[in-house]
């Protein structure tokens, strides 16, 4: 007995060392790490909570951790994802923030709801766990839109205002864009935005007129956009943060009535390219549009040849995979028997596509529900209808998971006012 | 098939304290700067590493020869899953050493550029600052006292990040 009790007092006292800090020899090490291998190699494998620390750490850090630079290192290693929703529906403007883990072995088709809070002033409530709110009047709040979302930065789209402003959800840092001086109307909130969807409810709608944009950075680490423009000025403008200034650039794609009478998937960066998967409304007419960041040349890429179907119903999808532009395509075979059919292509050099997974027959329900992708971590995440579940689907089981995605409600509503990220320190 | 490690050549380190290891050249060629060497042809003698003592070479055999061993990802697209469990597990009991030792291989890791165990130390040492607040990740990486901010600096920087504190 008395042995016991030595030990949990040993126990205890170590506790207590640990406690105060009391590091040991052991613990640390006798000298200077080569600062290269600190800020290449450790940091960016630390979760993004711990980096918030490490700002507080030395001057070095502090002025390293919020770059691109890092962001990009730190990417890598990233395993929660945040969903970001703006909530219009509501009277009390709830702004969720959602964690994914997209690194869990079991995802549950539940979220942990991090936080929930009311950004409207009425209720007092402004930031739960020091989530900075959205930095606009109430009153511009309700014309709020996500345009786009790249490297922990959300692109945000003010109609009221017309603005477009860059912020950053983890450290609230914020920063209204310069107007674009070649186009007068700013920007319109668009249907293409949202993940590429055509349900029954929407056949009949008229061709949305509306801007595209897309979100990346480029080989200085300069963050950018291309926006390409529906109405009025029509044509495309890249913006420069490091400038904070827009640019017209030449607009190559064969039609310009393929900005206003398409609609266009939200941006996916991969390489040097920005891919869009443009569709028109009935989905019979298809192509993937290539921008290179670099030459700033449109280029357009020919769908991969998929059998002719009657409905309309048609969802596409591009993911980055094993260093490969991938398309997943999901569409309705046949809408009386609720039969889903599709494939996945990945793309090879000269714009060649190779079929390397395939479905047929697969049943779904009336509703077909639209898959939310993610690139990262080879992981499919969709977002449920409440926007407050997720799934994390194989890859290669595409099929049999989409299936049972479908039963489970799904419907996308992705790009306007939700996206997910992943949270960075990048200052503006 | 296995004739290859009886005949195969030998590769031969010297330490910083002049103990010798003789070691098949497979295991050697994990190291990308001996595999370099071999490939000029300046490794036919001993191979002199004047910064790293024998305690931390050894170590570091054994991780090259434990990860010769096994299977190449690139060589069989299905590898079985217990050769990819078991090198996990090796990896995480060769971790379980001191800091300093874990400092000491990752220089020496770095010098000899062994990619995966650059990466098993660097994440060994992310675990280990896991945590901690700024004081002890200083003390743990013995930061150098120059680069510190100013009290006021310090401060603010914790007030502007307060939603890693809480």
């Amino acid at each position: 007995m008395r042995f016991v009790s030595y030990i949990a007092l040993g126990l205890a006292l170590k506790h207590v060392f640990t406690v105060f800090g009391d590091l040991t020899e052991k613990e640390t090490t006798t000298s200077e790490l080569p600062s290269n291998i600190i800020l290449m190699e450790i940091l960016p494998r630390l979760p993004t909570k711990l980096l918030g620390r490490c700002m507080c750490v030395c001057k070095e850090w502090k002025s390293f951790l919020p770059t691109p630079k890092f962001a990009k290192m730190h990417h890598q290693y990233v395993s929660g994802y945040k969903l970001f929703q703006i909530d219009h529906s509501n009277d009390s403007r709830l702004l969720t923030l959602h964690t994914i883990d997209c690194e869990a072995p079991n995802v549950g088709s539940k979220t942990v709801r991090i936080c929930c809070f009311d950004l409207s002033r009425r209720y007092g409530v402004t930031t739960v766990r020091n989530y900075s709110s959205l930095p606009y009047p109430n009153h511009v709040l309700d014309t709020v839109y996500i345009a786009a979302s790249f490297d922990g930065l959300v692109c945000l789209a003010a109609m009221f205002t017309q603005e477009l402003g860059f912020w950053n959800p983890l450290t609230g840092a914020f920063k209204k864009l310069a107007a674009n001086p070649y186009s007068p109307r700013f920007y319109k909130p668009s249907y293409t935005q949202c993940h590429l969807r055509y349900s029954p409810d929407k056949i009949g709608m008229p061709p949305s007129s509306s801007d595209v944009i897309g979100f990346y950075i480029d080989s200085s680490d300069d963050y950018k956009l291309l926006h390409m423009v529906s109405n009025g000025a029509l044509g495309a403008y890249v913006y420069s943060l490091r400038m904070d200034s827009w640019r017209k650039i030449e607009y190559l794609v064969e039609n310009a009535d393929c900005i206003s009478n398409y609609h266009w998937s939200p941006a996916t960066f991969w390489g040097q390219n920005l891919y869009f998967v443009v569709l028109d409304s009935s989905g019979d007419q298809r192509c993937i549009i290539c921008f290179n960041v670099q030459s700033e040349k449109f280029r357009k890429i020919q769908f991969p040849p998929i059998k002719k179907y009657t409905s309309s119903d048609f969802t596409a999808s591009l993911v980055v995979r094993d260093g490969c532009i991938h398309l997943c395509v999901c569409y309705i075979r046949s809408q009386r028997l609720s039969l889903l059919e599709g494939g996945t292509w990945r793309m090879h050099d000269n714009d060649v596509w190779l079929k390397v997974k395939a479905f047929f027959n697969v049943k779904d329900d009336w509703m077909v529900r639209s898959l939310v992708c993610m690139t990262r971590n080879e992981n499919w995440l969709a977002i449920g209808q409440e926007n407050d579940s997720f799934k994390k689907i194989d890859f290669e089981d595409f099929a049999t998971s989409h299936s049972c995605l479908c039963n489970e409600g799904w419907v996308s509503n992705f790009g306007q006012t939700s996206t997910i990220y992943h949270e960075t320190l990048v200052s503006l | 098939m296995s004739t290859s490690s009886s005949s195969s050549k030998k590769i031969v380190l010297k330490s910083a304290d002049n103990e010798t290891f003789e070691i098949d050249e497979i295991v050697a060629l994990e190291s990308q700067a001996i595999k370099n060497m071999i490939e000029d042809e300046c490794a036919d003698n001993v191979i002199p590493l004047g910064n790293i003592d024998s305690k931390t070479l050894s170590k570091i055999i054994e991780y090259c020869k434990k990860h010769a061993e096994s299977p190449k990802k690139d060589d069989n697209a299905d590898i079985d899953e217990k050769a990819v469990e078991d090198l996990k597990s090796f990896d995480a009991e060769f971790a379980k050493v001191d800091m300093p030792l874990i400092q000491d291989i990752l220089m020496a890791a770095n010098f000899l550029n062994i990619d995966n165990l650059i990466g098993l130390m660097c994440r060994t040492i992310a675990d280990r600052i896991k945590g901690k607040t700024p004081e002890e990740i200083r003390k743990i990486l013995n930061i150098n006292k120059n680069d510190l901010l100013s009290p006021e600096q310090e401060a603010k920087a914790r007030e502007e990040n307060s939603w890693a504190f809480d």
